[in-house]
């Protein structure tokens, strides 16, 4: 496990992002939290001697966490060396977050990554995806992994009138009297772009922004602007494996999250999950390399495949 | 090494989904150690033919009568994927 000079530090972290799952700060365990809740603090210390037995990697290949083991407690450690740990006979989560992660990033690292892996654990379907939804057009979701293009194609949609889903993970209901797959929408959404993306997106006067940061574009959804349950009409997939069921059912489910892969029952869990989400929704493979020039022609070809639809 | 007169199964530790439409199309899961595998046209039949424990010569001959194929050559490939299946742990060898 790598060594940090850990320092501890309360995050503003944003409250109710998920229904059903609530975020409060604490300076010391409570036991009166309930399950699904999140308690903050920065008690434990993780001992430097383990390896990781699982990691994630993004579309650069570059580890953005990785997955660690201590007796039944999991630890995640971002490339930042922000430590969140997670205690299956306890409903707190543990956060250690370095000096040097901004508020706002651990604010995202929890709700786009900690957050959904515990409710992956408590048994819901999470797709590293980001959605968007249209009143008239349907919802759609854009699945790959990190640095693959979710958020830049989902933010250049919200810019033409859509509305933002969720980005980064997104919870999934499967059932349905229509065999149809639903999406839960969270309370408020902000992109993460990294600089040209933003660029790109949000124009000219941005000239200062620098491509190997991230920014946070917020879209605030008021209550009354989605409903609590959505129609997923189609998700695409935007890696370059191929273009045959069997190859978009193996993209889903290594696009799913899974808190402990080397647990049999919980990946046999995902697989039976996933395999009826392949079943029951429209996959389409996207031809998305990260061109911004692209977005226009990409952006015009799925909408008309929607409208073709209706 | 596999031979032809041996009965082969299906392994017990792994899940599978059918995806089939107009060809046979599978995705297989080993849960040991959670490995995805995809098996499409004749692997995808075989793994189907495979629903009950078969002896590997039946196996080539029904593949040969289901698909154009050389016999000899068939029964080569079709040695060739089993012993595939069993090293990645998807496939036993029934003991006689």
């Amino acid at each position: 496990m790598p060594q940090g000079n850990l320092t501890f530090k309360v995050s503003e972290i944003d409250t109710g992002i998920y229904p059903g799952l609530s975020l409060m700060e604490c300076s010391s365990a409570d036991s009166n939290l309930k399950p699904g809740q999140v308690l903050c603090l920065g008690t434990i210390v993780p001992a430097p001697e383990d390896s990781p037995f699982h990691c994630w990697v993004d579309s650069q290949g570059t580890v953005t966490l990785s997955f660690f083991k201590q007796g039944e407690k999991f630890v995640l450690v971002s490339n930042n060396l922000d430590y969140f740990v997670l205690d299956p006979s306890s409903p707190a989560i543990a956060v250690i977050a370095s000096s040097t992660t901004p508020s706002v990033t651990l604010d995202h690292l929890l709700s786009d990554q900690i957050l959904p892996l515990v409710l992956s654990g408590l048994g819901n379907l999470i797709l590293h995806a980001s959605c968007v939804t249209s009143k008239d057009l349907g919802t759609i979701a854009f699945v790959g992994k990190s640095g693959a293009g979710k958020s830049t194609l989902a933010s250049y949609f919200c810019k033409k009138g859509f509305r933002p889903v969720a980005d980064d993970a997104l919870q999934i209901c499967l059932s349905d009297a229509d065999g149809k797959p639903n999406v839960k929408p969270l309370k408020r959404v902000s992109f993460r772009l990294w600089g040209d993306s933003y660029q790109a997106i949000y124009g000219a006067n941005t000239a200062d922004l620098d491509c190997k940061t991230k920014y946070d574009v917020r879209v605030a959804n008021s209550n009354d602007e989605i409903p609590k349950i959505l129609r997923l009409d189609r998700l695409y997939l935007l890696d370059s494996s191929g273009n045959d069921t069997r190859s978009k059912l193996i993209s889903l489910l290594e696009s799913s999250f899974v808190l402990d892969v080397r647990d049999s029952s919980t990946v046999q869990r995902n697989f039976l999950q996933v395999t009826k989400l392949a079943q029951d929704a429209a996959v389409e493979r996207l031809c998305y390399v990260r061109d911004f020039s692209e977005l226009d022609d990409v952006y015009s070809k799925i909408l008309s495949g929607l409208e073709e639809k209706r | 090494m596999i031979s032809r007169d041996q009965v082969v199964r299906r392994s017990t530790d792994q899940m599978f989904s059918d995806i089939s439409q107009d060809t046979p199309e599978v995705v297989v899961l080993n849960t040991k150690n959670n490995q995805y595998f995809g098996l499409e046209d004749v692997a995808g039949r075989v793994w189907q033919l495979l629903a009950q424990p078969l002896k590997v010569s039946d196996l080539v001959l029904k593949i040969v009568s289901e698909y154009e194929v050389d016999s000899p050559q068939c029964e080569v490939d079709i040695l060739d994927f089993l012993a595939q299946l069993e090293s990645n742990g998807l496939l036993i060898i029934v003991p006689n």
